[in-house]
C-alpha cells in the first residue's frame, strides 16, 4: 500500500478531480498538474483514482442504455391509469366541476347524478339539515372525543361550485354538494361510523347493524342503521333534516329532544326550535339531479344557492326593499340563463365577468 | 441527457398536474419513467418489485396531487418517493438483503491496471459483466448514493437530502461505496483473469 497521504476515494469522490478526469473542466487542468508536481508521492494513487473514475463512468454509460421496453411503458401507465380510476370512483379525490360547464353557457357533461335519483327512490332515507357554520365547527369541537383526537381525520371538503361523490370504506357513499365537507376518521370505530357534516350530501348507508351510521351536525345528531339518506348544512340556515324512506333517529343533544322520523317526515330546527316537518322527495333530490329548486325562496337565499351552485360570487347593485319570494325551477341551467330569467320577473340588469356576477337594479 | 427535458417545463407540467391535468400526468410519466427504472434497477433486481414501485409512486403522485409541494427538481421528488418505496416494499418482503447475500464472497482488494489489458471487443463485453457484478455487490445504499451522484449527477447536499443523512455521512457512505467498488473490481478481475487463462 501507498504511503500516500490520500487514498484513492478521496480524488474519485471529488467532483472536482472527476470533471477533471471526465475532460469536461479544462480550466482545472492546470490545478491538478499543479498539484501532481508538488505531491510526486500522490502519482499512483491519482492513476489509480483515475481508472475508478472511468470505471464509474463505463458503469454510467452502460446504465443509460437501460430503458424500459416501450410495450411495459404502456403497459405500466394503463394500470397505473385503471388504479387512478378506480380510486377516483371511490370519490377520494372525485370532483365534479358542474359550474365550470354551465357558467360558461356550454352543455355540462352527463354526471351519474341520474343513477342516484334512481337510487334513492329505491332505498331513500333521506335528511336535510341547515345550520350554521360556526356553531357546527363550534359544536363539532366538543362533539370530539379523546379516542377521536388521537385518530387521523380524513376530509373531504368542495368548494362552491363543485359535487363529488365518497364512497366510505364500508361501502357506504356519501353524494356532497358544493360549499360542503365532511370530516371522518378512515375506517371507523368498531362501535360505530360517525361522520361530520358541514353543508349538504346525501347517503347512501350500507346496513351494518352492529355499526349505526351517525350523521353529527351541530348539536343534532341523525342515526341510521343502513339505508340513504342526505343532509344539508349551511351557514346561517335551519337545520333541515328530511327522511324519504327507512328510519333514522333524530337527537338534539343540548336539549335532549329526540325524534324517529317515518318516511316523508323531517325535522327543522334552529337553536332552540324544533319542528317536525313533511318532506318532499323530489324537492330534496333536486340538487341531485341537476336541479335548482327554489320554493318561495327569499331573494337572500336565491342569491346564497346561486352564488354557491355556481361558485361564483354576485354583487348586488341598488337592492330594492320587499323583493317577492321566489319559486322557480331550474334544471341544468347555466347562471345565465337563470339570470335572464329573474332579470324580466324582477327588472333589474346583470353582467357575468368569469368568476364573478353584478345584478343591477338601476 | 434526455432531449425531451430541455424542450419541456417539468415545472409547468408539476403545476398542472396539481390542479388536476390527466395531460401533464402523463406527461410527467413520459418524462421520468426511464430515470425512475434506471435509478429502481440500480438499486433492486426484482422486476416484478420495481414495476409495483414505479406503478404506486404516480398513484400516488395523482392521488396526492392536490397537497403536493413545489420541488427544485421533479425528478429528484419523484426519484426520492420511488426510492422510499422500494425500500419499503423490500422490507415488506423480508429480501432487504437480496443480492448481497448471492455475492457474499468477500475477496480482498487486489489488481489495478484494469484499463489497458481490457482492450479488445471480446474483453469488453466481459467488462461489463464484472462491471456489473462488482457494482451489484455493493449494498442497496452504497449503489443508491452512487447512482445519485455519479450516475443522476446530483451534488453531494441533494444527496443527503435524499437520504436524510447529514452531508458528512453522505461523503462517508459515497467513499465507502466506492471503495468497495473498487475492491470488488479488482476481484472480479482477478477471477476473470484466472477463468479466461484456465479456459484459454
Amino acid at each position: 500500500m501507498s504511503k500516500s497521504n490520500f487514498s484513492i476515494e478521496y480524488f474519485a469522490s471529488d467532483p472536482q478531480f472527476r470533471k477533471w478526469v471526465l475532460g469536461s473542466d479544462k480550466e482545472n487542468h492546470a490545478q491538478w498538474q499543479q498539484f501532481l508536481a508538488d505531491h510526486p508521492g500522490e502519482i499512483d494513487v491519482v492513476r489509480q483514482a483515475i481508472d475508478l473514475v472511468h470505471e464509474v463512468e463505463s458503469l454510467r454509460k452502460m446504465k443509460s442504455h437501460e430503458k424500459l421496453a416501450p410495450q411495459k411503458k404502456e403497459e405500466y401507465w394503463e394500470s397505473i391509469l385503471a388504479k387512478v380510476q378506480k380510486s377516483d370512483s371511490k370519490g377520494k379525490v372525485r370532483i365534479i366541476p358542474i359550474s365550470l360547464d354551465t357558467v360558461g353557457g356550454k352543455k355540462p357533461l352527463r354526471r351519474k347524478w341520474t343513477n342516484y335519483r334512481s337510487l334513492a327512490a329505491a332505498i331513500a332515507f333521506f335528511f336535510v339539515v341547515t345550520g350554521a357554520w360556526v356553531i357546527v365547527e363550534f359544536n363539532n369541537q366538543k362533539n370530539i372525543n379523546d379516542q377521536e383526537l388521537a385518530n387521523d381525520w380524513t376530509i373531504n371538503a368542495n368548494p362552491s361550485g363543485v359535487k363529488s361523490t365518497v364512497r366510505l370504506d364500508d361501502g357506504s357513499i356519501v353524494y356532497l354538494n358544493s360549499g360542503s365537507s365532511i370530516r371522518y376518521v378512515e375506517g371507523f370505530s368498531a362501535d360505530k361510523r360517525e361522520i361530520f357534516l358541514e353543508g349538504e350530501a346525501y347517503f347512501e348507508v350500507k346496513k351494518d347493524s352492529l355499526r349505526p351510521f351517525i350523521v353529527q351536525t351541530n348539536e343534532i345528531s341523525t342515526t341510521a342503521l343502513g339505508t340513504a339518506f342526505n343532509i344539508k348544512v349551511y351557514r346561517d340556515k335551519k337545520i333541515q333534516i328530511a327522511l324519504l324512506s327507512g328510519k333514522v333517529e333524530v337527537q338534539n343533544h343540548s336539549s335532549n329532544q329526540k325524534e324517529v322520523l317515518m318516511p316523508g317526515e323531517g325535522v327543522s330546527a334552529k337553536n332552540d326550535s324544533w319542528d317536525k316537518i313533511q318532506v318532499n322527495e323530489e324537492s330534496v333530490l333536486a340538487w341531485t339531479n341537476k336541479t335548482i329548486l327554489l320554493d318561495k325562496a327569499t331573494w337572500e337565499e336565491t342569491i346564497f344557492t346561486l352564488e354557491n351552485w355556481f361558485g361564483v360570487k354576485i354583487k348586488i347593485v341598488n337592492e330594492p326593499p320587499g323583493i317577492m319570494p321566489i319559486t322557480a325551477r331550474y334544471r341544468d341551467e347555466s347562471l345565465e340563463n337563470i339570470l335572464n330569467g329573474l332579470s324580466y320577473r324582477l327588472g333589474f340588469s346583470f353582467d357575468i365577468n368569469g368568476k364573478k356576477a353584478t345584478v343591477n337594479f338601476k | 441527457m434526455n432531449p425531451q427535458v430541455n424542450s419541456k417545463d417539468p415545472h409547468e407540467f408539476w403545476n398542472a398536474l396539481k390542479e388536476g391535468d390527466e395531460t401533464a400526468f402523463k406527461e410527467l410519466y413520459e418524462l421520468y419513467i426511464d430515470d425512475l427504472y434506471r435509478f429502481g434497477k440500480s438499486i433492486c433486481q426484482d422486476e416484478a418489485l420495481l414495476a409495483d414501485a414505479i406503478q404506486d409512486v404516480f398513484f400516488d403522485l395523482w392521488q396526492y396531487r392536490a397537497s403536493l409541494s413545489n420541488p427544485e427538481q421533479c425528478k429528484y421528488y419523484l426519484l426520492r418517493s420511488f426510492s422510499n418505496r422500494i425500500k419499503r416494499d423490500l422490507g415488506k418482503q423480508k429480501r432487504v438483503k437480496e443480492i448481497e447475500d448471492l455475492y457474499a464472497l468477500d475477496v480482498g482488494g487486489l489488481g489495478k491496471n484494469i484499463e489497458d489489458r481490457l482492450i479488445d471487443e471480446q474483453f469488453s463485453i466481459e467488462k461489463k459483466q464484472v462491471l456489473r457484478k462488482a457494482f451489484q455487490r455493493l449494498s442497496l445504499r452504497q449503489r443508491e448514493v452512487l447512482h445519485l451522484l455519479f450516475f443522476e449527477g446530483m451534488s453531494y447536499s441533494e444527496v443527503s437530502e435524499h437520504l436524510e443523512i447529514n452531508l458528512k455521512s453522505t461523503y462517508t457512505l459515497a467513499w465507502k461505496a466506492l471503495k468497495k467498488l473498487r475492491k470488488s473490481l479488482g476481484a472480479a478481475v482477478l477471477i476473470m483473469l484466472l477463468y479466461s487463462f484456465l479456459i484459454g
